[in-house]
């Protein structure tokens, strides 16, 4: 459009630098590096130089608006003897073991009744969903106020169907009590994802497989354990590693239930890091925390996604 | 003669079992889907009712599920107390910002692969490592860096890193539909005079437009929903709809359930309308682009 809108005297004297442009913008070899150049700009200002950064940080004892040196694992050292700090190590393992269990178990058993002949299948699908599709922060504060100590509708409702004693726990206040309501809201928000994800792999699994399965005289148990549970393990493989992933980097759902409290009973990595590194301003901490495990999480990435390729070939 | 009349007879007793058994499914599996989607609702519903309650029915044993005289009066309150007009405005004006820039700066990227396979192995190992990479390990060193170059507490700092981190799933699903582009019309295009660069624009664009509008709301409701660089990095004066709950649940503020559940509300409609237009390519984004789970 722009070549077009130029005078035509202008642009005939112009021609011959303007063919050359042209020209070497019509190779790949040209235009190829600057279509890249942007993203790869921007992805090295803000992903590879912080997360060198970080790096350094971690290695270092920086404090906010102080020259910081270089202390090698010395934060990786004194963070392991603080006590908030193990109890941290110890809530990601329960948080992240118990959550990714629950879902596990629970997705599939939602994503077989969703596989039958269904009424109102596709409403019952988006409203599945719903819980993933919303602000997880928003959802959060609106659970926040479901377990509140005093009128806590989650206590009514479990003392209505006889499954709390009247009084009901102080959710939010007691330590496992905090923890299951954590669990609970990541089991909410990351269940859906496990039931789709799983749907997608049951609907792909071939029929006359279990044809020939019944024809041999395998009964529902037998199916499901022999055909479905086998050919639904690359799905599955894929589904628990990225959910582990984010539900051991989770932040929103403690950071607004519970704040990482009572007293550091449900801090994740996350949640401790921001803590430690800027509300404290201990930045060297902060950061060793946040990359406490990043080694472990790589060789967990690598190990599954080699299982997973295994699976697919 | 009795065997004759027997056949018959098992015959129907069998199809009756089947008949009751299948029956006895169908009853167990909407009881689990009901009992599945209380669970996933229930939550909904509460927060809506609880927004159009009157403060006294917040503190009843046993609850008030319907308000006998809903009233909108805490909306209202959210937008006079709570300057929640200013935090919608902030969240919508960062969200599309965002999705402008990470079109902008994806599409050629996108391009790039899909035409030439050029930087592909690189890209598809950052959007693993970014996958992988907590959030948290950047926010420290981002914070300090937008500290010292006074971009805290700006549109411009968030903007930047949605930006960023969208990348890699515009890129992916860009890539996608440029490969479903057939790549004769392009050339068509070419030979006929066109340049490259104008072939994309005027050619490829307006085609794929569509393609473009799923990536765009993608963008849109990640950036909406995003929390934990909202917090750290914007101030009283940009902090968008998501940041606002934190006003809320930081102690000694037990009055203000009903504004809470109106934020809840308010902040939850646009994701909830854009999920609504995606509908179809939910699934797909849900399986590659997943950013929690």
């Amino acid at each position: 459009m722009a070549i077009g809108t130029l005078p035509a005297a202008r642009a005939h004297a112009r021609l011959p630098w303007r063919t050359r442009v042209r020209e070497m913008l019509d190779r790949e070899r040209v235009l190829g590096p600057l279509f890249i150049t942007p993203a790869l700009i921007l992805i090295a200002l803000l992903v590879a130089y912080p997360f060198c950064m970080a790096l350094y940080f971690a290695l270092s004892n920086a404090f906010i608006g102080r020259p910081s040196h270089f202390v090698g694992f010395r934060n990786f050292v004194n963070l392991w003897d603080a006590d908030a700090f193990r109890q941290t190590f110890q809530n990601a393992f329960v948080f992240t073991g118990i959550s990714v269990a629950f879902k596990l178990v629970l997705g599939i058993s939602l994503a077989l009744l969703l596989n039958q002949q269904l009424w109102f299948k596709r409403m019952i699908r988006g409203a599945v969903l719903l819980p993933w599709v919303i602000p997880t922060a928003l959802s959060t504060l609106g659970w926040w106020w479901m377990f509140n100590s005093l009128y806590s509708v989650v206590n009514w409702t479990g003392i209505s169907l006889g499954l709390l004693d009247p009084p009901g726990p102080n959710w939010l206040g007691q330590r496992h009590y905090a923890m299951a309501a954590v669990v609970t809201v990541n089991i909410w928000r990351g269940l859906p994802f496990f039931a789709i994800t799983i749907l997608a792999g049951l609907v792909a699994i071939p029929k006359e497989l279990y044809e020939a399965a019944q024809a041999d005289g395998a009964g529902p148990w037998a199916r499901f354990w022999y055909v479905t549970l086998p050919m639904l393990k690359p799905v599955l493989a894929v589904v628990v590693l990225f959910s582990t992933i984010f539900t051991f980097s989770d932040f929103n759902i403690v950071y607004v239930l519970t704040h990482g409290g009572p007293i550091n009973a449900t801090h994740l990595f996350a949640t401790y890091s921001r803590m430690i590194g800027l509300e404290s301003g201990r930045i060297g901490e902060g950061a060793a925390v946040s990359l406490y495990l990043f080694p472990l999480l790589v060789f967990v990435v690598w190990a599954q996604l080699r299982f997973v390729r295994k699976q697919a070939y | 003669m009795a065997i004759a009349l027997e056949r018959p007879r098992v015959a129907a007793r069998r199809a009756r079992r089947y008949r009751l058994r299948r029956g006895l499914g169908h009853v167990l599996t909407y009881l689990g889907l009901l009992a599945a989607l209380v669970f996933f609702l229930g939550p909904f519903f509460w927060i809506l009712t609880t927004s159009l309650k009157g403060n006294e029915d917040f503190f009843t044993f046993p609850p008030v599920w319907i308000p006998a005289d809903p009233s909108l009066s805490h909306y209202l309150a959210l937008f006079t107390r709570s300057s929640g007009a200013r935090y919608f405005t902030n969240s919508l004006v960062i969200s599309s910002l965002s999705m402008f820039a990470a079109l902008a700066v994806s599409l050629p990227t996108a391009y790039a692969i899909a035409r030439w396979r050029f930087g592909g192995g690189l890209l598809s190992t950052f959007l693993l490592v970014l996958r992988m990479l907590p959030a948290i390990a950047l926010i420290i060193p981002i914070y300090i860096m937008y500290k010292m170059l006074g971009m805290t507490n700006s549109y411009l700092g968030l903007v930047v890193v949605y930006t960023v981190l969208y990348i890699p799933f515009a890129v992916w699903l860009l890539v996608g539909f440029l490969r479903d582009f057939p790549v004769e019309i392009e050339e068509a295009a070419m030979i006929d005079g066109c340049s490259r660069v104008r072939a994309l624009v005027q050619v490829v664009i307006p085609i794929i437009a569509p393609g473009l509008a799923v990536v765009a709301l993608f963008a849109f409701i990640a950036t909406w929903n995003e929390f934990l660089f909202a917090v750290v990095l914007t101030g009283i004066e940009t902090k968008t709809m998501m940041v606002l709950v934190t006003s809320f649940t930081s102690g000694g503020t037990d009055m203000f359930y009903g504004e809470a559940s109106a934020s809840v509300v308010l902040g939850v409609l646009p994701a909830f309308a854009v999920a609504f237009m995606l509908q179809r390519y939910l699934v797909k984004g849900l399986a590659l682009g997943g950013t929690k789970g």
